[in-house]
């Protein structure tokens, strides 16, 4: 159990790199050419919202003064607002997060199921035809734009065969799942292409170690050598991958959502760019940040319990 | 004289090279009697670590394969089984133990549950069941705090303790044969002699017969009850020790002995044989050894020589033991 | 008596190597620069000029006068892809080398100087890190104004990082070795130590990496483009093309389809370079 006292000690470690992300966010913010309030308020604004605004964003102070405010603000939850919708940026993020969850987590799980039985048969098979083609099928998909995936997608599924809908997000379970379909799938391909590469790598690194040999020494079927030994030792490697390609995967999902137009925080930031909406770029870059670096610690949280030879 | 459990004939081991098709080992042949420890020594390279592989049929590559020969275990010729009559043979008629404890065994899963797998598997235990005769087990090799161990993982073991666990793996379903290939040669010499009193002790309260496959002499002095000599894949001598170490029947065996620090004189260079063991593609015609061998002559290189019965179970492959006898250059001093 | 098939491997020792995966290196070799001909003969190559409009064959399909078909202005889709190849290699190439070259740098430094500088470095590391790739990208861009120079920019900004760690990891190992303690005791200046003996021997991995890397600069700058981000129509780009053809997709799927490919093959390309020149090297993943 003592493994897992960093659990305790990195959420303390993990301050510096947010009060860094909120450090590069906030420079970002300032180094937007024009008038600050012309960019948080946009150009209609009264003289009596422009003073208040001054005074709670400290406009009028020196810069480290107004990251002390930005950084206030933020502990207060306080984002800023969106021009276009004229509501606080976080409430804005709240309605659309679900949307992006849903995407990434649906992605997430097609992927899995893409990528285990075509790695372990891979590595089954390792030198013959199926490996041949996988490996190769994996190599071009390694090159697939995402966004071109998408609309290769839902030229043949939605448009021509009619099965799954352009666009948008439904509004029950089910119909979420439907909408969502292709762009996950999309994302599922896309993430499949290295992870199968990895896995299999793994995997056959594994058949050929050692502690293998003592087993089927033991008279122990292959079967059995594959699942309760091989498996969970390749494993560890690929889900260290799998962390360090969410980031990837979040940035996917920008594209994906603005492919199919899905309502999430992706393609909130594409619309909000072009719409001068820049309160609102920021903030999602910086959730989108937070969210990495969580899934960096669930990531090593999982690392640490599957290797009990891991002491972070 | 006890059974014969294991009886090697003419085992032909060869490996697909980009040269052709090479002999790896070259019929050798030799038995384990029940309760015997059988020494199979040679350098890196002789084939003894193969030999040992071939018996379990589980070689390194794809490209090696038992050419000929038979092995018969308890009277039947295992070379004729398929592989699901093989793994009823693999940790229930034989058991295997490895060089690098620390490589052999699985990181991520804790020892009990590996000791305890195999009784899972071939006698059908339930978890629980098979968990208590694992901390058996590592109670027997000499394990303190079994209950507590069984828990731990392989890398809080020292390499002593794994090897002692590697070894209570391999006897978890109660094989007759144990061989133990190089099971010393990683560990430090004070946990060398442990390991060796460990597998002295089991060969007593169980009546296990073992086949200890190691390069050094010292090891085998201490632990076997007949030694069997490879080089470059061919057997070239067989003896009980005491026959054996006090009167060798070949040039390569006593240049063997003679090496051994220990007999050295202070201050005396220790004697080495010259040369290298040959490369598998590259073996000297005939007597595998002549090269190196200060006493060759024509014939040596003429013919493969054969294993000859020199006495009652000693057996040499050197056609020149006779006279070499008798110019008291080989046997007893 | 056959007793090879069923045996299972108890170790592979012995396992005898084909001499790798050549064939892979020449096939990737041979794509990579088949593009890079296209590219440098487009304007001699493309049947039509890529921005001539021709109102009276807009949207054809792919025939004999024009093999990828037309778009909505008429336009050459072939010809089109041609002269964009242009663009996205040198998206691919410029977008790696200043990376390569300011990462390099820092990462030697920090390597080899060590202390404070690391211990910065490091940190700015982690928190770079901690930004989804893309995302940052997209929120340099949208700070400096949309466009390939933005793009270039950016991306120095945000691809730095990957060869920064490679050449410093590269670097502490190196500085330890004996050729450097020699050179140190002979007299010669740090400066000198670390760009002429030690770099050459810690890029190895980067060069590895930087082929693979352009894999995923050229994705990301036509996804920028194809964001409207970078590279602006009327400029033939592979992501504006499929862009400017999504609104088609019904009608003239050949828009959107022939830069997608031409996308998946320059990738493939690189790809196998990046597999063949990593085995050959001896540098895995």
């Amino acid at each position: 159990m003592h493994r897992f006292k960093f659990v305790i000690y990195r959420p303390i470690q993990m301050i510096p790199v947010l009060i860094g992300i909120s450090l590069i966010t906030f420079i970002l913010i300032h180094s937007i050419p024009g008038d600050p309030v012309r960019i948080l308020l946009g150009p209609r604004a009264t003289k009596d919202v422009i003073k208040a605004v001054r005074a709670q964003y400290g406009l009028d102070k020196p810069v480290y003064i107004q990251y002390g405010y930005f950084l206030k603000n933020l502990l207060h939850g306080d984002m800023g607002r969106s021009i276009v919708f004229k509501m606080p940026v976080l409430g804005l993020i709240l309605e659309r997060i679900s949307a992006t969850l849903f995407l990434v987590s649906n992605g997430l799980i097609y992927a899995l199921i893409l990528t285990l039985p075509l790695a372990i048969m891979a590595a089954l098979y390792q030198g013959r035809i199926p490996d041949h083609l996988i490996r190769l099928v994996s190599t071009v998909g390694l090159g697939f734009p995402a966004f071109w995936l998408g609309i290769m997608m839902m030229m043949v599924f939605s448009v021509w065969l009619g099965k799954f809908p352009v666009s948008g997000y439904g509004r029950t379970f089910i119909e979420h799942l439907h909408h969502l379909f292709l762009p996950s799938l999309t994302i599922a391909i896309a993430l499949s292409a290295i992870l199968i590469r990895n896995l299999r790598a793994s995997l056959l690194t594994e058949l050929d170690s050692d502690y293998v040999a003592a087993v089927r020494a033991k008279g122990l079927p292959e079967s059995w050598v594959f699942i309760r030994h091989v498996i969970r030792n390749s494993l560890i490697p690929t889900i260290n991958l799998l962390g360090v390609n969410l980031g990837w995967l979040i940035g996917g999902t920008v594209i994906i959502e603005t492919v199919f137009s899905v309502p999430g925080l992706g393609s909130l930031l594409v619309s909000s760019i072009f719409a001068r909406d820049y309160m609102v770029v920021m903030a999602i870059t910086m959730v989108f940040a937070c969210a990495i670096v969580l899934v960096n610690f669930t990531v090593d949280v999982i690392t640490v319990a599957l290797d009990p030879r891991i002491q972070l | 004289m006890n059974a014969k459990v294991l009886e090697v004939r003419d085992l032909e081991v060869t490996i697909e090279t980009p040269a052709g098709v090479l002999t790896a080992i070259d019929r050798a042949s030799f038995d384990l009697r029940k309760g015997e420890i059988l020494g199979l020594v040679g350098e890196s390279g002789s084939g003894k670590t193969l030999t040992g592989r071939a018996i379990m049929r589980l070689l390194p590559s794809k490209k090696m394969a038992i050419r000929s020969g038979t092995i018969h275990v308890n009277g039947e010729d295992i070379t004729r089984y398929d592989e699901s009559r093989m793994r009823g043979v693999r940790g229930r008629i034989i058991g295997m133990i490895f060089q690098n404890p620390s490589s052999h065994l699985d990181p991520v899963m804790t020892v009990g549950k590996q000791i305890a797998e195999s009784i899972k598997f071939h006698e059908g235990l339930s978890s629980k069941a098979s968990l208590l005769r694992a901390a058996e087990l590592l109670r027997q090799v000499d394990i303190p705090d079994p209950h507590i161990r069984l828990n731990s993982f392989s890398h809080e073991f020292s390499g002593g303790m794994r090897q002692r666990a590697m070894i209570a793996m391999a006897l978890a379903c109660r094989p007759k044969i144990l061989i133990a290939d190089e099971p010393t040669t990683a560990l430090d010499v004070t946990v060398q002699a442990q390991i060796l009193n460990l597998l002295l002790d089991l060969r007593q309260r169980r009546g296990l017969s073992i086949m200890l496959v190691t390069h050094d002499l010292g090891v085998v002095a201490q632990t076997c009850d007949t030694i069997a000599v490879m080089y470059a894949g061919r057997l070239v001598e067989r003896a009980t020790k005491k026959d054996l170490l006090s009167g060798p029947l070949h040039p390569y065996t006593k240049g063997l002995i003679a090496s051994q620090p220990g007999k050295t004189q202070p201050r005396q260079q220790l004697p080495s044989i010259s040369g290298q063991p040959p490369a598998l593609a590259s073996f000297p015609e005939g007597c595998r050894f002549h090269p190196r061998c200060e006493f060759s002559e024509a014939e040596c290189q003429a013919a493969v020589p054969a294993l000859e019965q020199a006495d009652r179970d000693h057996y040499t492959a050197c056609r020149r033991w006779h006279s070499l006898v008798q110019q008291k250059v080989l046997g007893a001093a | 008596m056959n007793m090879t098939t069923s045996i299972p491997v108890l170790r592979r020792r012995f396992r005898i190597r084909f001499g790798g995966h050549p064939r892979v290196l020449y096939v990737g070799l041979g794509i990579t620069i088949f593009w890079f001909i296209l590219a440098l003969g487009a304007d001699v190559i493309a049947p039509f000029d890529p921005n001539a409009h021709d109102i009276s064959n807009v949207l054809d399909p792919p025939s004999f006068t024009h093999w990828f078909g037309t778009d909505n202005f008429g336009r050459d889709v072939l010809s089109r892809v041609i002269h964009g190849t242009r663009v996205d290699l040198q998206m691919g190439l410029i977008g790696v080398i200043l990376p390569f070259l300011l990462g390099t740098v820092v990462g030697a430094f920090s390597g080899y100087f060590g202390r404070f500088i690391d211990i910065v470095l490091m940190r700015i590391l982690d928190v770079m890190l901690s930004f989804p790739w893309l995302v940052l990208l997209i929120a340099i861009i949208t700070v400096l104004r949309p466009g390939l120079g933005s793009f270039y920019v950016a991306i120095t900004l945000v691809g730095w990082v990957s060869y920064a760690r490679l050449v410093r990891a590269q670097t502490l190992v190196l500085k330890n070795s004996d050729f450097v303690h020699a050179a140190v005791s002979l007299g010669y200046g740090h400066l000198r130590i670390l760009f002429r003996h030690i770099l050459p021997n810690a890029l190895i991995p980067s060069i590895v990496f930087s082929m693979s890397d352009v894999v995923l600069v050229i994705l990301a700058g036509s996804s920028i483009s194809y964001l409207g981000l970078g590279v602006q129509p009327p400029t033939a780009e592979w992501g504006v093309m499929i862009a400017e053809g999504q609104n088609f997709i019904v009608t003239a799927w050949w828009i959107t389809a022939f830069p997608g490919l031409s996308i998946v093959l320059l990738a493939f390309g690189f790809s196998l370079l990046a597999d063949g020149l990593g085995e050959k090297l001896g540098v895995r993943e």
